[in-house]
């Protein structure tokens, strides 16, 4: 029934993979179980095709939200102080700028590979992306930025966590059309995915290091 | 029995939306905008919309429109003919649906350094070289903002773009310029390149790109200020930017429609604050790449999207800036050749009064100048089959052929020199034709040689100076704009 279930999850089939979680929690599987040997691996082979191409990014996020829906059954099913999430990452466009496609998109990628997120929407001050961090706990925040003349703002907002004493404690990851590794480097950001996919990958290799 | 009499010169056309075909669109597009409507931002957009009858929802702010309204719009701005003026009044671009102009592609975020081989963020240097070498070049009629001046304040960046490019090239400058406080200032730096170094509004040295953000919505500051420099004279060009399958729907179709709506409700607002003002259309819209999520600026969509909207657009009866040359390649390639010159020569015979794209790659992610001389050359191929064929006795040459007759050649008979001279041939000036032996002795490769092209332009070409005092007054109106809006 795993195997079903991670097939469905890979197809993107919503009822099947309600159908087929409920029913192994009814047969006594536990969630973390259901999570690891059937929705983690099916998202990962979801991932896979992504990056090779074999897939559409709809058809992606498909799968990701058809993730959602089986964690929210699986969700009351876990253990105390067991968490399903790899992480919470506040996600933002920053402030002047309201372009948010490619950042939701992000976000719901990351929500497919397993990642709480939080996503502030477009123009987020660094006062607001402070406040969300304190907030949500959040492991990671990302910015986004698509304006040239928007970029200065994501140095404010990392200059802000460093006051707020937040900077040791969150790892800070940029992206948007003019953003690239090296300025990323240059103003001290941890993380840079060129694409959606590549995002997820670095934020997984983040919470992991 | 008498000859018949030759039809004269035929030139190609694209044919792919019939009169059914826009009428059907333009419906779709008049649904589209009473049901589902269109966010405006600006408060003074929907205060005017509101008070020409558009149904104004605060809260959202979503303004529907009745169908009347829109097409009093269209009245107001069809049929006009647009002047984009140049600074020395010898360049313009006269938008009469005669001639096609053709312009930088932009804006780049990023520039690949010629000299160094490196990818890195645009300088005001990069904008004006590319200023530079578009003064130089023939081919190109208008200059667009083709990198942005990233070592600018960012509140100013779009004010310094236009300065730079009226300093650079005596072309119309076609700039962006998304907010209203620098509206002012920006007219400041358009008098300060005019002649008399005065402000003439029927005659504006710049224009404005105004885009609305996909899908359906209409942001508040650049709204603002396009209303403003509409007041003005400056023409103002709406280019709408959706993703196929992101920000409009994935088929085709349904992004037209969207592209045509959002288009049309940013010309309302702007006729409505300054009515009859000069209005381009922009016969362009793109895809969003389903396997890498980014931006797909080129390839089959993208041209049957140019012809679609170019058509739609003259069917209106407004002038349209359509695009070509650009490429989602990132080097001088096959792909950037093919996509590059299948767009630009299909939006050539569709006929766009304004056809920009040259010397960007990376779906116009960064400028790469030698690609500015090299597209220079595809102007020249896509000219030539727009200009079509002479049908008429002295083209046919039947005279000639009885003088040379069978057995005979051409090369002696003095109407071919003159046809060659009339550029009945296309003569290439960087791409290669002649022996392969010649080829290879003289060893340069294609982008060497237009790399060279490009360093002779930068060494050489002089740009016709601005009315005197007008750099130092652009200076200073950058200077006071940014010491109002600020340096960070």
């Amino acid at each position: 029934m795993k195997d079903q279930l991670k097939q469905a999850l890979i197809e993107g089939n919503a009822a099947t993979v309600n159908a087929l979680t409920q029913a192994l929690l009814a047969s006594g599987a536990g969630a973390r179980e259901i999570l690891e040997d059937a929705l983690l691996p099916g998202m990962e082979v979801v991932g896979e095709r992504m990056r090779s191409g074999d897939c559409f990014i709809p058809e992606v996020l498909l799968s990701a939200r058809t993730m959602q829906g089986a964690l929210d059954l699986l969700r009351p099913h876990m253990a105390e102080g067991d968490s399903m999430s790899l992480g919470t990452v506040v996600i933002g466009t920053v402030e002047g700028d309201l372009h948010d496609i490619g950042k939701n998109l992000v976000g719901m990628m990351l929500q497919g590979a397993g990642f709480e997120v939080v996503n502030l929407g477009t123009g987020v001050t660094p006062q607001q992306f402070v406040a969300a961090v304190t907030e949500h706990k959040a492991t990671i925040i990302g910015m986004s930025a698509l304006l040239t003349t928007t970029l200065p703002k994501m140095v404010a907002t990392i200059g802000a966590l460093k006051e707020a004493g937040l900077r040791a404690t969150v790892k800070v990851m940029i992206g948007g059309a003019p953003v690239t590794q090296a300025y990323a480097d240059e103003i001290g950001a941890d993380g840079y995915g060129a694409n959606a996919a590549a995002a997820v990958d670095k934020a997984k290799a983040l919470v992991k290091a | 029995m008498t000859p018949a009499a030759g039809p004269g010169r035929l030139a190609p056309r694209l044919g792919l939306l019939d009169d059914k075909g826009c009428a059907y669109l333009h419906e779709r597009t008049l649904d589209l905008l009473a049901s589902v409507g269109v966010r405006f931002a600006s408060v003074r957009a929907r205060a005017l919309l509101r008070a020409a009858g558009a149904e104004v929802d605060d809260e959202s702010t979503v303004v529907r429109f009745p169908a009347g309204l829109v097409e009093m719009a269209i009245a107001d701005a069809a049929g006009r003919e647009v002047l984009l003026a140049s600074r020395d009044g010898e360049h313009d671009a006269v938008l009469d649906g005669s001639t096609t102009y053709v312009g930088h592609d932009g804006m780049g975020a990023m520039t690949l350094d010629h000299r160094t081989g490196e990818r890195r963020h645009s300088t005001d240097e990069d904008l004006r070289a590319a200023m530079i070498v578009a003064d130089a070049l023939e081919e190109v009629g208008f200059c667009w903002y083709v990198a942005t001046p990233n070592d600018a304040p960012p509140a100013v960046q779009s004010l310094q773009g236009i300065a730079t490019m009226l300093q650079g090239s005596s072309k119309h400058a076609q700039g962006d310029l998304s907010d209203p406080r620098l509206v002012p200032y920006a007219l400041e730096v358009g008098a300060a390149a005019s002649p008399g170094g005065v402000w003439d509004p029927q005659r504006p040295v710049f224009s404005i790109v105004y885009c609305p953000v996909s899908p359906l919505q209409h942001d508040e500051h650049a709204l603002d200020a396009a209303m403003l420099l509409a007041e003005q004279g400056v023409p103002i060009v709406v280019y709408s930017l959706a993703l196929a399958g992101a920000t409009a729907p994935v088929t085709l179709a349904g992004t037209i429609v969207q592209t045509n709506a959002e288009i049309l409700s940013g010309l309302v607002a702007l006729q409505l604050a300054a009515p009859g003002s000069p209005f381009v259309y922009v016969g362009n819209s793109s895809i969003m790449d389903m396997r890498s999520c980014t931006y797909g600026a080129c390839g089959p969509e993208a041209v049957l999207f140019n012809i679609a909207l170019t058509e739609l657009g003259h069917s209106y009866g407004f002038p349209v800036l359509s695009g070509g040359f650009s490429s989602d390649a990132k080097e001088i390639c096959m792909q950037s050749g093919y996509e590059g010159g299948s767009m630009a020569m299909m939006s050539m015979v569709a006929r766009p009064e304004l056809l920009s794209g040259i010397g960007m790659l990376d779906s116009a992610g960064f400028l790469f100048l030698p690609k500015m001389v090299l597209d220079a050359e595809v102007v020249r191929q896509c000219r030539r089959v727009a200009r079509g064929i002479d049908l008429d006795d002295r083209h046919v040459m039947l005279d000639v052929s009885a003088r040379v007759g069978p057995g005979g050649h051409f090369l002696g008979a003095k109407e071919t020199s003159v046809f060659l001279r009339e550029g009945e041939h296309h003569a290439p000036e960087v791409f290669v034709r002649g022996t392969y032996d010649a080829w290879r002795a003289s060893g340069v490769p294609e982008v060497e040689r237009a790399t060279k092209a490009v360093e002779e332009i930068l060494a050489t070409h002089e740009v016709a100076p601005l009315p005197g005092g007008g750099e130092e007054r652009m200076r200073a109106a950058v200077a006071a704009a940014a010491d109002a809006l600020g340096h960070d």
